[in-house]
């Protein structure tokens, strides 16, 4: 799994964008544009045989340099940029921390971490976007009774904080799919009620049916200026039709359709939801307690109507120089994030608070002075201007041949590396007990529980005691402990700095 | 490649914790975040730093084992409140940002770091650059947006334990 590396010249602006090819912003001052102009030189120019089949790329790079380093000729290259709709509103502002801060001239691979800080730039989305929301609901026999009861309750108060111009739309599924609201402006709940009484439990769970059913009712109503969103609710497994599942998610995710997944009860697959949202950086809702639903559906509602933008997804250009390792998004949820076709998805960026994400990467052995190690770009869709919005920072790192004798880690990386490692300890737990190597789970389930209590997370650390002494009994996480467990250090947060005061 | 003295596992040059075992692979005290997780080896009472407000308004007493502390703002949006909270002495108003900046022991040194505050750290009217620790030394004067304090370092059981029980 690797990102990239330099090699798209070409991007969002067609043929020849400048700015991206010498990798700065769109108000990069002169003396930017010629530093990173003479970083690419070095590791691009077709005498230094560096890196094969430059000679084009060399070329582009000349022609952007040429361009943006004459104020007349740049001038008049931004005024087509504009004219043509290119230039994109600046939305976000993209950080980049690198961590250690200088890096040592030594013979082996080093390990760089980034703390990526996304920060909103407005108080609110002008003007106000709307919602298309479907509601995709398992009505298997298992939800009989209480879970169907509070699911009726939950969405009649949903509906009572929608807007009458957001669109909703209802679908109902167990062995087939049923529209019980095809997608309009949301009705009163008057209209509702006997709707949902209608709603019955029985037969199987077969998410595909549902959701298929669901995009297609999203898809058809979906617009840029919309936050195009469905919610998945269910409380069982699925069989046979998870990939399916997969890929439809992922078409989704390619229409900026959000997907996220609210899982009741102890049997249903977190695997395959974490899977299954994770296309569109969508989130995964452990609701243990059919009574927590309602606050539940709320609480996502409200995250969704402060999404400034959506379908947010970051690229990284790594120089040969630099390798991807792995990245894990640190908020609003601590969470692994995975490249699909070449993206990290992070779903939406609410105007009220910042995203971070941690990047690790490896850098091979590289001469004293400073050198450009990677590109950072995160783009996204901003409902309330129906545009993409684009953000790049060049990442450079100074190597020292003396004088670095220990790394220089800024705190926010640490307190984020801190946090990433009791996710790793997670994981690790889980493929153990997956593997049935139950003794190695259980003293690595005891070690999570000891690093957390003395990080204050009491709570956390009792449930993950007792799980401890269940699988040293049983041999296994039972169902509700493997969630307790993921979705507990899902929620654990870093303290970072920064955020819009 | 080295490996991690407590599961062997070899790892990249620079990893902070082991992926292995989550084992700090720094010295604690070089990366900070450790000092309160009872891995300091006790020798005696700890060092400690005094923030006293230059209006004499209040002080503020920090045991080093205590440390990394955050200095800021608890504001009523916010779910963790800072250990040093400014807001009673007019945080707001002097520009102090809800998480302004932290104080770190490192090597055995007391740091500052700003944490990308709004209206800046200084350090003897010196603006430090984010994210970078700064070492602070007794007599220090410290500013948070307008907000300025006076930095003690006291040696270990020594004097101003009378002041224990100034910090609320």
């Amino acid at each position: 799994m690797t990102f990239s590396a330099w090699d798209r010249s070409t991007g969002e602006r067609g043929e020849e964008d400048y700015y991206r090819i010498l990798g700065v912003e769109d108000d990069a001052s002169q003396e930017e544009i010629r530093a990173a102009y003479r970083d690419l030189v070095r590791q691009y120019h077709p005498d230094a045989g560096l890196v094969k089949g430059t000679a084009f790329l060399f070329r582009q790079i000349q022609q952007a340099y040429e361009t943006l380093s004459d104020p007349q000729r740049r001038q008049e290259y931004d005024e087509r940029l504009r004219r043509e709709g290119k230039r994109p509103p600046r939305l976000f502002a993209l950080d980049v921390l690198p961590g250690p801060a200088e890096l040592a001239c030594v013979d082996e691979p080093q390990l760089l971490y980034l703390l990526i800080t996304l920060t909103p730039l407005a108080n609110r989305p002008e003007p106000d976007t709307r919602l298309n929301l479907c509601l995709v609901i398992d009505c298997s026999t298992s939800m009989k009774g209480e879970r169907l009861a509070a699911v009726r309750e939950a969405i009649l108060h949903l509906v009572e904080e929608m807007q009458s111009d957001d669109i909703l739309s209802l679908v109902a599924f167990s062995d087939t799919a049923q529209v019980l609201l095809p997608p309009q402006h949301t009705p009163p709940s008057r209209v509702l009620r006997p709707l949902l009484a209608s709603l019955t439990a029985d037969g199987g769970t077969e998410i595909f049916q549902g959701l298929q059913a669901g995009l297609s009712l999203v898809g058809h109503t979906r617009s840029d200026h919309q936050i195009n969103h469905l919610l998945l609710l269910t409380d069982g497994h699925t069989y046979g039709d998870a990939q399916k599942c997969l890929l439809a998610a992922r078409s989704a995710a390619r229409q900026d359709i959000g997907i996220s997944a609210f899982g009741v009860g102890h049997d249903w697959n977190e695997d395959f939801l974490d899977h299954l949202t994770a296309a569109a950086g969508g989130q995964v809702v452990f609701i243990e307690n059919p009574a927590g639903i309602g606050r539940a559906f709320l609480e996502h509602l409200r995250q969704l109507k402060e999404a400034w933008i959506t379908d947010l997804t970051m690229r990284l250009y790594y120089t040969p120089a630099a390798r991807f390792k792995a990245a894990f998004a640190l908020t609003p949820e601590l969470r692994m994030l995975e490249e699909i076709d070449g993206e990290l998805a992070l779903g939406s960026l609410q105007y009220t608070r910042p995203r971070h994400v941690l990047v690790e990467s490896i850098v091979s052995p590289l001469e004293e002075g400073t050198h450009r190690v990677l590109q950072v770009e995160a783009a996204s869709m901003a409902p309330a201007y129906g545009t993409p919005a684009v953000q790049r920072k060049v990442v450079r790192v100074p190597f020292r041949s003396q004088g670095v004798t220990r790394p220089l880690m800024p705190a926010a990386i640490v307190e984020a590396a801190q946090k990433v490692s009791l996710l790793r300890m997670q994981k690790l737990i889980e493929e153990e007990a997956r593997q049935g190597r139950v003794p190695q789970a259980t003293t690595l389930l005891e070690g999570l529980a000891t690093r957390l209590m003395r990080e204050g997370q009491d709570e956390l650390a009792g449930v993950l005691i007792q799980e401890a002494r269940l699988l040293a009994e049983t041999g296994r996480l039972s169902p509700a402990g493997a969630k307790r467990l993921r979705f507990g250090t899902r929620a654990l947060q870093p303290l970072l700095p920064g955020g819009t005061e | 490649m080295p490996v991690c003295p407590t599961c062997g596992q070899p790892y990249i040059l620079n990893t902070i914790f082991c992926e292995q075992c989550g084992t700090a692979l720094q010295p604690l005290h070089q990366t900070e975040g450790f000092a309160s997780a009872g891995t300091r080896a006790s020798t005696g009472p700890a060092p400690a730093v005094v923030l006293e407000m230059l209006s004499g308004a209040h002080q503020f007493r920090l045991p080093t084992d205590a440390l990394p502390a955050v200095i800021g703002r608890a504001d009523a949006g916010q779910t963790s409140r800072p250990q040093v909270d400014l807001a009673p002495y007019g945080g707001l108003e002097r520009g102090v940002s809800r998480q302004h900046a932290r104080l770190l022991w490192r090597d055995g040194r007391l740091m500052i770091e700003d944490l990308a505050s709004t209206n800046g750290t200084w350090v003897n009217d010196v603006r430090l650059a984010p994210n970078v620790p700064h070492p602070l030394r007794d007599g220090d004067i410290l500013r948070l947006g307008t907000l300025r304090l006076r930095v003690q370092v006291r040696a270990g059981g020594t004097a101003l334990e009378h002041h224990a029980s100034e910090r609320k």
